[in-house]
């Protein structure tokens, strides 16, 4: 266990430094400084903007959405923002391709849209059956005092 | 990697406590459970991605004595296809994944030593080239070039450092992993921290579980597949609301890359003079006529994109091999095409072995004579053959060696 562990430990970092040094190597190609930027602009885009959205949603939510139906609204808004993650570019590129090219020939924002409509009606559907399953049983169980009820 | 730091050594001791105002997250939703899931199903992802990235980058530059087998001619279509449903899957996971362990930026002390400083460094740089890589891979299919680098250049060795720092990470982590996979994800609420100054930033538990957690990001995985893969997956195309190109829609049921005025070939290749010109040991010209009046062969080859697109296609034309043998060369030449573009990246393109003997000219596609935008009058295509490398246009074939 421990061997194989340095031993993917080194395979990592000869791989991490191979990737390094090509990209220094064809710097030309590369712009070595240039793409160092984008690596640090992911990192602040990431940990700096994105994440405390994301937070700030959560905080949102778990202020004025009440229990029971919060559970629901942010299992449906992880899958749509994903979703929209991915869309977001095609939305944006829609209708600039050269004319005659194949590409980009949907409308991206009224797709997005069926799919989130889908998702919205999946998760509601799925609240709307588990009020009705615990309410009968909020409402079957101390009535009846049955053994028979379930 | 090293032991806990119970104490603080002395030259971090300015650093043994946290400053006032500093995030806490106790929302008990993230957790090792979660994050070794969506870890597992991520590596995977990556795993595919680089396979199937490097058996793509093998198509720009064959070592002569592997040259790339022509059998499965689907076998790129469904690489390549690989490689970009994956890659646009892993976009929900990895979002999910850097979700689950966000916390762990503010842990405190920020440093406890060198070899912690070190990993969380490979962290960083895992962490920004996983972003950038599949960022930049998103943008290029959508033939969207927002910086000044080349995309193939960057793509292709920024994956080594995203591979390489990923097998360091989980070198490291590996126990915290097993220890992860092993544990239920649903636990009974930790007890909370017992300093009540913290800022809560997170929403109480009463909420989405951590299944529901996995369950939402999953279905957006799920989502995203679907929707994506029919551009190559033909049973999924009703449903490719988010397929970046159209088979169906395109041109003689194949879509177009590269039309022939992005390419500036539009007076060339229609002008009456046009000539194909032979250049080996016997070189000879053959006008549009000439070409047209060779005995032809019809095949059922797939073109597939590097951006992921492909379709099932029909070509009729005359095998590339008859001519190479009427210059003067064998089934083991080298054979150089050139297109009629003035320029470009993609003018030349070199093919030998047995994609040679497959290749066909072709000068008419799904029983329509070749578009101009499809390559007209004549184009190069092969099976398992990058759909770049199919060069249009084809105005010399050379023999190289």
């Amino acid at each position: 266990m421990r061997t194989a562990r340095w031993l993917l430990a080194a395979l990592g970092i000869a791989m991490l430094g191979y990737g390094i040094w090509r990209i220094f190597q064809f710097s030309a190609a590369t712009q070595p400084r240039h793409l160092g930027s984008w690596l640090i602009a992911a990192l602040i885009l990431h940990d700096g903007i994105f994440s405390w959205l994301v937070v700030g949603i959560g905080w949102l939510l778990g202020r004025f959405v009440p229990g029971r139906a919060r559970a629901y609204l942010q299992g449906a808004l992880i899958t749509a923002g994903l979703v929209a993650l991915v869309a977001a570019p095609m939305i944006y590129r829609q209708g600039r391709s050269q004319p005659g090219q194949s590409l980009l020939e949907r409308d991206y924002l009224a797709n997005l849209a069926i799919i989130v409509a889908c998702i919205a009606v999946v998760t509601g559907v799925a609240y709307l059956m588990r009020v009705r399953r615990e309410d009968r049983a909020a409402n079957v169980r101390p009535a009846t005092d049955q053994t028979s009820v379930r | 990697m090293g032991k806990p730091a119970n104490r603080v050594p002395k030259p971090w001791g300015v650093l043994a406590t946290r400053p006032p105002i500093w995030p806490a997250f106790r929302g008990g939703l993230r957790s090792e459970a979660v994050t070794a899931r969506v870890g597992r199903l991520l590596g995977i992802a990556f795993g595919l991605c680089f396979v199937t990235g490097l058996i793509s980058h093998y198509q720009y530059s064959p070592w002569s004595w592997v040259p790339i087998p022509s059998a499965p001619a689907w076998g790129y279509r469904l690489t390549q296809g690989t490689h970009v449903v994956t890659g646009l899957v892993s976009v929900p996971l990895l979002i999910t994944k850097l979700w689950s362990v966000f916390p762990k930026l503010f842990q405190w002390p920020p440093v406890r030593s060198v070899v912690h400083g070190l990993e969380r460094l490979s962290i960083a740089i895992l962490v920004s080239a996983s972003i950038v890589e599949v960022g930049i891979g998103l943008l290029n299919i959508l033939n969207w070039y927002p910086w000044r680098f080349s995309f193939i250049d960057v793509h292709h060795w920024l994956a080594w450092v995203v591979i390489g720092s990923l097998l360091l990470h989980i070198a490291v982590k590996l126990p915290v992993i097993r220890r992860g996979l092993a544990a239920a994800l649903e636990q009974p609420p930790a007890p909370s921290l017992p300093d009540d100054e913290l800022t809560d930033l997170d929403a109480p538990q009463t909420g989405i579980s951590r299944r529901g957690v996995l369950i939402a990001s999953g279905a957006g995985a799920g989502i995203v597949a679907l929707t994506t893969a029919g551009q190559s997956l033909t049973p999924l195309h009703p449903i490719a609301l988010l397929g970046v190109r159209d088979p169906q829609r395109a041109p003689l049921g194949v879509p177009i890359n590269r039309t022939a005025s992005q390419a500036g070939v539009r007076a060339l290749a229609t002008a009456p003079n046009y000539r194909l010109r032979m250049i080996g040991p016997k070189p000879f010209d053959l006008t549009l006529a000439e070409l047209e009046a060779m005995q032809g062969v019809r095949r059922s080859y797939p073109i597939s994109c590097v951006e992921g697109w492909s379709a099932g296609a029909r070509w009729d034309g005359i095998q590339l091999m008859d001519i190479v043998r009427r210059m003067g060369g064998t089934v083991d030449s080298r054979v150089v095409l050139s297109s009629l573009e003035p320029d470009g990246p993609f003018k030349r393109s070199l093919i030998f072995g047995p994609e040679l003997h497959a290749a066909l000219l072709a000068t008419h596609l799904n029983g329509s004579r070749l578009t101009i935008d499809h390559g007209y009058p004549v184009r190069l295509i092969a099976p398992n053959r990058a759909g770049v490398f199919n060069t249009k246009w084809v105005s010399r074939i050379e023999l190289v060696g």
